[in-house]
């Protein structure tokens, strides 16, 4: 009997297909460990997701989209009818960080968020529908090798694999921390991070600068930057997050009398790491204010 | 000066002739005339345009093509008609005509179309205001048209009025334009093409913005490096990408509103900016509000909430406020010649439109100025205003605010009591939309009674008799009445032993129990209305009976963001001190107590909106007492209404500590409540919430 419905389930999941919400479409990426592609519309107020549904709605973008991908189309409607409402009951789980729409999301089967791109200037400037959906699931693919590579890996080698993962999809450890349980495999494997993985993805700007603050209160701002110091020494940082240590390093340095001449060379070494970077331009801006 | 005209029902009168009240109205009938048809009232637009703006119109005229322009304008009821019957004209008409004139100049066949015109008329409100800078808009204007055209607004953007485009063109900043690197039309491009959300979903866009008091670099938002060296990108983005603190997260959720053609505002609340939003017709929904003492920095009739939902609800009756408008209009080119047929037209504006409060407010100093009614005749007036707006009570306070003075000023000392009750006596029944400064109005109207305190004393006991059954206005004007009189020692007294009256109570002539007595309904008025100042106040002045010992108490990092908030329990019993309900949220403890029932509750709101670290509760029971709070659930909210559970024991233990380091960012309401099918009692003597401000 099994072999038969093996059989039987094959070729319906051979091509994306689109299925009629998340709840199906969890059932069915389960089933076949196959990832989720989800486009959010508002079909009574958005004219510019009616114009990519249409797109969506292409056969070809099954193909974009991969093999056995479920495709869950949610219409945010503003004015919903019974079906629309029932549906949007069945679409709850779906909750992708989206700050415009149209938008497109992408899971993996365990229906963990993996990518989402949120309104048409995005969209566009990954390639349009298509390429974004075909970007979403080469990133998940790369990723599930690293991670498959990491199970037989140990120590920091692992982490490093990883944390590697965690860095293609670019969202650190998701929304709400989902991919926290890989930041505690990664801890389990490398407890004292030589991989450098665990300082990078425990990295926040916004402690550190809070810890600034309150050790300048509290008349020790050596102990702050003894902090930043030791944030200096993990290696995994990357573009940002260096500019962004720098930065709360500057915070320090402005605030201590006895060393605010070193805030101009946190700036200059902010500016260094990237400078046509958003913080790149903005310490080279504020190179200038403190010139003039 | 009969004044009676104003007083008289409403009725109907048969229209006999339409005749431009410019030429000759000289009686009732010719002014119902010519306000009744839409081509009467372009008369009437005109001759108030001519009224208003005569040295413009002139100075335009001068030239050929602006007196093509002017030849144009009050010959085209759709533009004369969208610019004069949009509500209220701006502070500079003069200029509104100038900026219409340099719109019409660039874009003349736009002006044709029913959508662009409106969108012109909208600009030109906006842009008459002396404060907005006239050169900038037709680029304001151009970028709304071509957005529109283009299909990248909200569709409903299409179908708006030009007095509902005037909150959406008006985007900037505090209700003003906001110049070049603000709230400009690069920052419209920005939200317009990155934040397109379902109307309703405007209320929580401004959170897309992190709340952040200092940015990156450690400069405080309130210095001028905050976002100095993010010169580079557009200030909406940055306000995305760096921060801000409520001023700059409320710009950003009312801008991104406003950018796609939904109509929005900002408002100033105490320490506070909030935004709002019109998600549908008629239906403006408060955004990041923590108070109800908002002041609406756009607004057309006022700056208040009510006078919000009210003209929502005049203008959305266009005929009606069509009438009632071109009335006034006919009583302000009267006024001065012939008063008597003035006072005429503002009773057929009131006739036409009864709610239409600005209407009321005009008429009156009309009144009191030119007509100078007697005592009786503003007692009448009275009546009738109250008649028209006590479903708006703070709207209807302010017209009643406006005849008092006059009014007090002729009336016998034996009347003003009574006068001054009528206020009371209508407004008892309504809640009206939200709450308002209730307090200076008795404060006012006390005033009114001289500084006589056994006056006001008596006349504290009235209002407390009058309001003891209303919803919305007993807490706080027991509350008011703590203030001006149980604070003295020498009037708390005869304070007490009113209150005592007013509630039959037998502790008459004991300040505790007379207290209590009071507090007790007030407190749970106040939480059941979610007046949280009148709850506070309540709170604070039941201070004195309780025990002054501080709770023992092991708090999490940041503020006591619980204090000066509110308490609302499922149910009171006889074991339970309402006026002990202020302390649950403070460090020195309280404490509430449930009559029996079936998964009984208490909600906190939170004195400030947070990021929480923790929530601490204390429940010093033991024996069976302490299995009355298990199994005991605790869950957070940001709205009141949609909750998420972060806590479930069934273990007893005094405090439970229960941290919620990034796990609860953005809340607002605390939940606490036994979770099974028992009916039992419910006790708790502290709900502590601490963590990071988010205002």
């Amino acid at each position: 009997m099994r072999p038969i419905s093996l059989l039987f389930l094959t070729p319906l999941l051979a091509t994306a297909a689109p299925v009629a919400d998340f709840e199906a479409a969890l059932a069915a990426a389960k089933s076949a460990q196959a990832p989720i592609a989800v486009f959010l519309h508002g079909s009574d107020w958005n004219p510019a997701g009616e114009t990519m549904l249409k797109t969506w709605q292409d056969p070809r973008i099954a193909d974009a989209a991969g093999p056995a991908t479920p495709l869950v189309t949610i219409d945010r409607m503003e004015n919903p009818d019974q079906a629309a409402t029932e549906a949007a009951k069945r679409n709850a789980k779906c909750d992708p960080p989206v700050r415009s729409l149209p938008a497109v999301a992408f899971y993996d089967a365990d229906g963990r968020l993996v990518s989402v791109r949120s309104g048409l200037p995005e969209i566009e400037s990954s390639g349009g529908l298509p390429a974004t959906l075909k970007g979403m699931r080469s990133l998940l693919a790369k990723r599930d090798e690293l991670w498959k590579r990491a199970t037989s890996e140990q120590g920091p080698k692992r982490a490093a694999l990883l944390g590697a993962g965690l860095d293609l999809m670019n969202q650190g450890l998701g929304p709400k921390n989902l991919y926290q349980n890989v930041l505690n495999d990664m801890k389990q494997a490398d407890p004292k991070d030589e991989s450098g993985y665990i300082g990078k993805y425990t990295f926040s700007p916004w402690s550190l600068l809070d810890l600034v603050l309150e050790k300048v209160k509290a008349g020790d701002p050596a102990a702050a930057e003894a902090e930043l110091d030791r944030w200096n020494r993990v290696t995994r940082l990357d573009k940002r997050q260096r500019q962004e240590l720098h930065a709360t390093r500057f915070a320090l340095y402005q605030r201590w009398p006895q060393k605010k001449e070193m805030a101009r060379k946190s700036l200059e070494d902010m500016r260094a790491v990237d400078p046509g970077s958003d913080l790149g331009k903005a310490a080279e801006s504020y190179l200038k204010q403190l010139k003039d | 000066m009969s004044t009676k005209s104003l007083i008289r029902p409403f009725g109907l009168f048969v229209l006999a002739c339409l005749v431009p009240v410019a030429r000759a109205a000289d009686d009732e009938g010719s002014l119902r005339a010519a306000a009744a048809t839409p081509q009467g009232r372009m008369v009437l637009a005109a001759a108030e345009l001519r009224r208003v703006a005569a040295p413009v119109i002139d100075e335009l005229s001068a030239s050929a093509e602006g007196k093509r322009f002017i030849s144009e304008l009050m010959a085209s009821p759709g533009l004369l008609g969208d610019l004069m019957g949009s509500g209220p004209l701006p502070d500079d008409p003069g200029k509104m005509l100038r900026v219409l004139h340099d719109l019409w100049k660039q874009d003349r066949a736009g002006l044709t179309q029913a959508e662009d015109r409106g969108t012109a008329a909208a600009v030109a409100l906006t842009f008459g205001q002396s404060k907005w800078p006239s050169d900038k808009a037709y680029s304001r204007y151009a970028w709304f048209r071509d957005s529109r055209r283009k299909g990248l607004l909200h569709p409903q953007f299409a179908s708006l009025r030009p007095w509902e485009k005037r909150y959406v063109v008006s985007a900037g900043g505090n209700g003003s334009w906001n110049g070049e690197g603000g709230w400009d039309d690069a920052s419209l491009e920005w939200l317009r093409d990155h934040v397109k959300l379902p109307a309703a979903d405007y209320v929580g866009a401004c959170w897309q913005a992190p709340y952040r008091l200092h940015n990156l670099l450690g400069d405080s938002i309130h210095g001028a490096m905050y976002y100095a060296p993010f010169g580079d990108m557009v200030h909406a983005r940055r306000v995305r990408d760096v921060g801000g603190v409520c001023g700059s997260l409320s710009h950003y959720g009312a801008n991104a509103a406003r950018a796609n053609g939904i109509p929005a505002i900002t408002m100033g609340e105490p320490g506070h900016c909030a935004y709002a939003v019109r998600v549908k017709r008629g239906e403006w929904t408060p955004a990041y509000s923590l108070s109800w003492q908002r002041g609406l920095h756009t607004s057309l009739w006022g700056s208040t909430w009510t006078q919000l939902v009210l003209q929502e609800k005049a203008l959305g009756d266009q005929e009606a406020h069509d009438r009632s408008t071109a009335h006034l209009w006919q009583a302000r080119a009267l006024a001065s010649s012939q008063p008597e047929l003035a006072e005429t037209a503002y009773r057929l504006a009131l006739e036409a439109q009864p709610i239409h409060q600005p209407a009321w407010r005009e008429a009156v100093r009309f009144l009191r100025d030119v007509r100078k009614p007697s005592a009786s005749a503003w007692t009448a007036i009275q009546s009738s205003a109250l008649d028209a707006l006590a479903d708006f009570p703070e709207a209807a306070w302010d017209v009643v605010s406006d005849i008092q003075p006059a009014a007090l000023a002729l009336m016998p000392g034996a009347d003003a009591e009574a006068f001054l009750l009528d206020f009371h006596r209508r407004i008892a029944p309504r809640d009206g939309p939200v709450m308002w400064n209730f307090s200076a109005a008795l404060k006012a109207q006390a005033d009114g009674l001289g500084s006589d305190v056994s006056k006001r004393l008596a006349f504290f006991e009235k209002v407390l008799a009058v309001q003891a059954s209303s919803k919305s206005w007993f807490a706080p004007t027991i509350a008011w009445g703590q203030e001006a009189f149980g604070k003295d020692a020498a009037n708390s007294p005869a304070f007490f032993a009113a209150l005592a009256r007013v509630f039959s109570s037998g502790a008459a002539g004991s300040n505790q129990d007379g207290l209590r007595a009071a507090l007790r309904p007030a407190v749970l008025a106040a939480a059941a209305n979610g007046n949280v100042e009148a709850f506070q106040a309540l709170g604070k002045a039941g201070a004195v009976l309780r025990n002054s010992e501080a709770l023992k108490t092991e708090p999490f990092p940041g503020d006591l963001l619980s204090s000066g908030g509110l308490l609302t329990v499922s149910s009171t019993s006889g074991w339970d001190h309402p006026e002990n309900h202020w302390g649950v949220m403070e460090a020195c403890g309280g404490g509430f107590h449930t009559e029996r029932q079936v998964r009984p509750w208490a909600v906190v709101r939170l004195g400030k909106l947070g990021d929480l670290s923790g929530i601490v509760i204390h429940d010093p029971s033991g024996g069976h007492n302490a299995t009355r709070q298990l199994p005991l659930k605790v869950s957070i909210s940001e709205d009141g209404s949609s909750w998420q559970e972060v806590f479930r024991t069934d273990q007893h233990q005094n405090p439970w500590r229960i941290p919620l380091e990034g796990r609860a960012t953005r809340v607002q309401f605390i939940r606490v409540e036994r979770d099974d099918e028992r009916s039992e009692f419910f006790h708790l003597n502290a709900i502590h919430a601490y963590g990071r401000r988010l205002q």
